[in-house]
């Protein structure tokens, strides 16, 4: 259970794709991980990651030339995969046909030199895209919208930049959203502010040094994304770490886990005008920032995991402090959630915001809390565990509806169970080794390694391809932000433009928030954009 | 004549003296927003941060100003300095250390009220100078926000003149002197006041207007220099305004026992109590309060609001018939 | 791009902050967020977040700045008033971090605006935060750092006001 190494895929020609995917899909692997594009010399061989909700996984490889680079789109079979096949168009360059996504941009600049193959070929240098890219000065090259302040619309569009957090967190991102009067139509998803190339840096960088490249691709949940990355590797080696080293490990998932439900549950405080809330949860929140710190060394980036067992050990004493302050956290937590959640405008103003239905969850492979809110038990550390997981036992939270108040409380009891987890493994932590004698910095053979993990916004995908060198050959992440991105725009149909933050908000978007919601009128063809100013003032606007 | 006309203006109860309390009020409610939300709030510049909303005002006029492009420029400029006149001139009739100013006249209560809600022309004013069209937004919830406040506000102050059964600012304090402080009859008046005060100054619960008082945004988003610290100015004039109104009328202002003996150090001190009082139950019901939407905006009002002012009513007449 | 006018006494204690994440991985974001929460506290210097970059004295640039966000990174600077200071957060943001090399990423925002204030780190505390934050307003590190939790998780201040 847990990481493997492929051994087997399930080979299809480009004709037969559609057919095979649909055969697995009816077998009961209808939630689509992602699509793995490798770049194998003369063609680009595609990977599909089909999952069934126990935890196996198929899969399904085709390859096509790079000189044709057209294959079938699987999107009518499976809704929900239209975003991978959108993110290998642009790093691969490969057609999927009839995807209508296909004619936007996922990651890349829209400025991306069109003679220049896609970033993701081995052919490319990283260097010379990064002096094309930077010395093209066309500022219409990124983003064809005005960012701030004027319009120059009519009175009925406004342009600013919107942000869904608190002005400290905006992430940039966009959204291209299709109205008809006041109603959304279409929403399609824009996210590459915060594409850096990072698949393409794990290439030229050996696999010790990728773990600390990789935990940097999102700074709130870090340490699932290096832990991921070192079960298949260690798979890839037919390595298995020390006992205590998995317990240490997947304490500090847990704890990365509370703080980062904490933040989102400030966020969303601060989203209802309850800035009480959030620096109240924030402040409580620095005891778990403490831990972290007390057992790490560093708040943020942990880099504790190593390919064979983790950086340092923790001690006896550690461990007290971690009980004794996990107690203290759990007590103000729960003395301020139950004070927030007795509030009868709060419930009344989450409740049935943001509203989604669970078929279109499963129709659109959604992944963690989110899905765990509308009843899916879909919770990687229990159907496919890693780590202790299996040793401890936990219950799986869920809830029973798609709306942002449960999936409040849908968070808030997965804080107290991880709570209750931690208490467990400080208690009971084996003895023994779990630092390796060395690090590991020598060569991986020949192979492919997939690995899933929980991270606090849901499954997270890791595929390793080693070719017996220091570097990988091709590491592929799939974060689950991207694959919840399609439940927001799903989500954000029909919806009014003043819901638009708490709809998003509530599938805890991490590196992909929008800084930039585009409205196109789908009438008069105007477009324009708005700022989080502007929905808080809408939402009061049209909200009943 | 003149010398006192303009010290009247200038310094006492005019600009300055508006401007200090407004610099002091501002200091106050950072000061307990930031330890209800368990933080310290301004503390290095000047004791214990004293100094900080001056030395906001300061580097605001040291700011560049820039011109959004698609701006009226006459009432981008006039809207700022409208606005602060506004609350100014109005101070000039609330009786601090005496029980007249030099401004009073009969009928000086009706001017006052009237500026009150004058000042509202300032903000739609400035949301009219910029173009963009979400600061129509913005000021379109400000319009409809203060449709909602602004009966009940005029209503709970006018049932209060109308006990006293008069129309001028002395009279009511003459009132108060014989009957005692009018909050003791009118209660429920007091408190809607406050509602609707609170809603007048944009404050949490009743922010709609635009995000958060300490994040201005909305019509405010596209000032900056000097126009922003006027306008900035202007919410704590307002403030300051609006509190010193309730506290004449409820409160009998600078009156209290042993007033007479030392009429301008027992009135700034007795003005000073009871304006630190209201302002207190001002911030800390803004702290603790999570915004509302157009909904409970009405919902508060309407529903609520609404009963405790028409029961008011009638205990207004029975007092003042009885 | 130079800035004009330098910073006056009133600025240093009344530094507005707009920020500006541009591709950053959201650690350095968080832990500015942090420093506005009521451990640390930023407020005790006169530094605000402001919402809006006509409002802001300094500009926070964090993460290593990627060819999307090059443009709205200029755009935004130009919209701040003079006079401003750019404070670039984060080891990305100084000079490109673990990302260098990356064919997305331009290495650093004084690649694109002019920084006066390198905060680095990956990502620097909060308590980094607060520190570049006293050394600008004049106020000794060690006053503002005079701060405990106490064990009710109230805080109490020893140095002198």
């Amino acid at each position: 259970m847990g990481a493997r190494k492929i051994e087997e895929t399930i080979n299809a020609g480009i004709e037969d794709l559609r057919d095979t995917v649909r055969s697995y899909f009816d077998k009961g692997y209808n939630h689509i991980v992602t699509i793995t594009g490798i770049d194998v010399g003369e063609n680009i061989r595609l990977l599909y990651h089909m999952a069934n909700m126990d935890g196996d996984l198929v899969h399904i490889a085709t390859e096509t030339s790079k000189k044709s680079l057209k294959v079938p789109t699987i999107i009518d079979i499976i809704p929900g995969a239209y975003i991978y096949e959108m993110e290998v168009h642009d790093l691969f360059g490969v057609n999927f046909t009839v995807n209508p996504w296909m004619k936007f941009k996922l990651l890349l600049p829209d400025c991306y030199p069109s003679d220049m193959p896609p970033p993701l070929w081995k052919e490319v240098d990283a260097k010379k895209v990064q002096q094309s890219l930077f010395s093209i000065e066309s500022p219409a090259c990124a983003l064809k919208e005005p960012f701030s302040g004027v319009s120059r619309l009519s009175p009925e569009s406004m342009v600013v930049p919107f942000g869904p957090y608190h002005p400290a967190l905006k992430e940039p991102e966009h959204f291209r959203l299709i109205v008809e009067g006041e109603r959304i139509v279409k929403a399609i998803p824009r996210i590459g502010f915060v594409h850096r190339g990072v698949e393409k840096a794990a290439e030229s960088r050996s696999y010790l040094r990728d773990i600390f490249l990789l935990e940097r691709i999102c700074g709130i949940c870090s340490f699932i994304h290096s832990w991921t990355f070192v079960q298949a590797v260690e798979k890839l080696l037919n390595l298995k770490p020390p006992r205590r080293a998995e317990w240490i490990r997947t304490m500090v998932s847990e704890l990365e886990r509370i703080h980062s439900h904490s933040l989102w549950l400030g966020l969303v405080g601060y989203w209802m005008g309850f800035d009480t809330m959030f620096m109240w949860i924030w402040g409580v929140r620095e005891t778990i920032m403490d831990l972290l710190e007390l057992l790490c060394g560093n708040r943020v980036h942990k880099s504790i995991v190593t390919i064979g067992g983790v950086r340092r050990d923790v001690t006896k004493e550690k461990l007290n402090t971690v009980i004794k302050q996990m107690k203290k956290f759990m007590k103000e937590f729960k003395q301020i959630m139950d004070e927030v959640l007795s509030y009868d405008e709060f419930i009344e103003r989450t409740s049935n915001i943001g509203v989604f239905s669970a078929e279109t969850a499963r129709k659109l492979c959604t992944v963690g809390p989110i899905r765990r809110t509308i009843g899916d038990p879909y919770d990687i550390r229990k159907i496919e565990p890693y780590g202790a997981y299996e040793e401890i036992g936990f219950q799986v939270v869920t809830e029973n509806k798609g709306d942002v108040y449960h999936a409040i409380r849908q968070r808030m009891r997965e804080i107290y169970e991880s709570a209750r987890m931690i208490e467990v493994l400080a208690k009971e932590m084996p003895g023994g080794e779990a630092v390796p004698k060395r690090l590991f910095m020598g060569v991986v053979p020949e192979g492919e390694a997939v690995a899933r993990g929980e991270a606090p916004r849901g499954e997270l995908f890791y595929y390793v391809k080693s070719n017996n060198k220091h570097n990988p050959y091709r590491v592929k992440v799939r974060t689950p932000t991207l694959a919840n991105i399609t439940l927001a725009s799903e989500n954000l149909k029909g919806a009014t433009l003043s819901d638009v933050p708490l709809v998003i908000t509530a599938i805890d978007p991490c590196f992909s928030c929008m800084d930039r919601v585009a409205v196109y009128r789908k009438n008069t063809g105007e477009m324009f954009m708005l700022t989080e100013d502007d929905f808080r003032k809408l939402r009061r606007k049209w909200k009943p | 004549m003149i010398g006192e006309f303009l010290f009247n203006v200038l310094v006492f109860p005019g600009v300055l003296f508006s401007c200090a309390m407004a610099f002091w009020l501002q200091w106050l409610e950072r000061k307990i927003v930031a330890r209800v939300q368990k933080r310290i709030g301004p503390k290095f510049t000047g004791p214990s941060g004293l100094l900080q909303p001056i030395y906001d005002f300061l580097k605001l006029l040291s700011k560049e100003e820039i011109l959004p492009e698609h701006v009226d420029k006459l009432y981008f400029r006039l809207a700022p300095i409208l606005a602060v006149t506004v609350p100014v001139f109005g101070m000039l009739f609330i009786p601090i250390t005496g029980v007249k100013t030099m401004f009073n006249f009969e009928g000086d209560f009706l001017l006052i009220l009237l500026l009150f809600s004058f000042s509202v022309f300032a903000t739609a004013t400035a949301g009219y100078a910029v173009f963009s069209p979400y600061t129509s937004v913005g000021v379109g919830r400000l319009v409809v926000q203060y449709s909602i406040y602004e009966s009940f506000m005029t209503l709970s102050l006018v049932l209060a003149a109308f006990q006293a059964s008069t129309l001028s600012i002395y009279g009511l304090l003459e009132y108060q002197m014989l009957k005692g402080p009018l909050v003791l009859y009118q209660p429920l008046g007091f408190a809607v006041a406050v509602l609707a005060l609170i809603a007048k100054l944009e404050k949490p619960p009743f922010d709609l207007p635009h995000a958060k008082q300490e994040i201005a945004a909305g019509w405010l988003t596209e000032y900056s220099g000097r126009g922003l610290a006027f306008l900035k100015l202007y919410k704590d004039l307002s403030m300051v305004y609006g509190i010193s109104i309730l506290a004449v009328t409820y409160f009998a202002g600078p009156l209290g026992p042993m007033f007479s003996a030392n009429p301008t150090v027992m009135g700034l001190i007795y003005f000073g109590l009871k304006t630190l009082f209201i302002a207190l139950i001002i911030i800390l019901i803004r702290s603790i309060a999570a915004r509302v939407r157009v909904y409970g905006l009405a919902e508060h009002f309407w529903i609520k609001a609404a009963p405790l002012v028409l029961f008011q009513m009638i205990i207004a007449f029975a007092a003042r018939w009885l | 791009m130079r800035r004009t006018g330098k910073i006056n006494r009133f600025m240093k204690r009344s530094l507005w902050l707009f920020h500006f994440n541009a591709s950053g991985c959201n650690g350095c974001d968080i832990e500015l967020a942090a420093a506005i929460t009521s451990r640390y506290d930023t407020e005790r210097f006169g530094a605000l977040l402001v919402p809006s970059p006509r409002h802001a004295d300094a500009l926070v640039v964090t993460g290593a700045v990627n060819r999307l966000t090059r443009d709205a990174l200029k755009f935004i600077y130009d919209q701040i008033p003079e006079p401003k200071v750019v404070i670039a957060l984060g080891t990305c943001a100084c000079k490109g971090g673990v990302f260098a090399g990356c064919y997305n990423v331009a290495e650093g925002v004084d690649k694109v605006i002019p920084v006066d204030i390198y905060i680095p780190g990956c990502p620097p505390k909060p308590d980094a935060i607060i520190e570049a934050l006293a050394k600008i307003a004049g106020v000794k590190s060690k006053k503002a750092r005079k701060m405990e939790v106490k064990e009710s998780g109230s805080k109490e201040d020893r140095g002198d006001d």
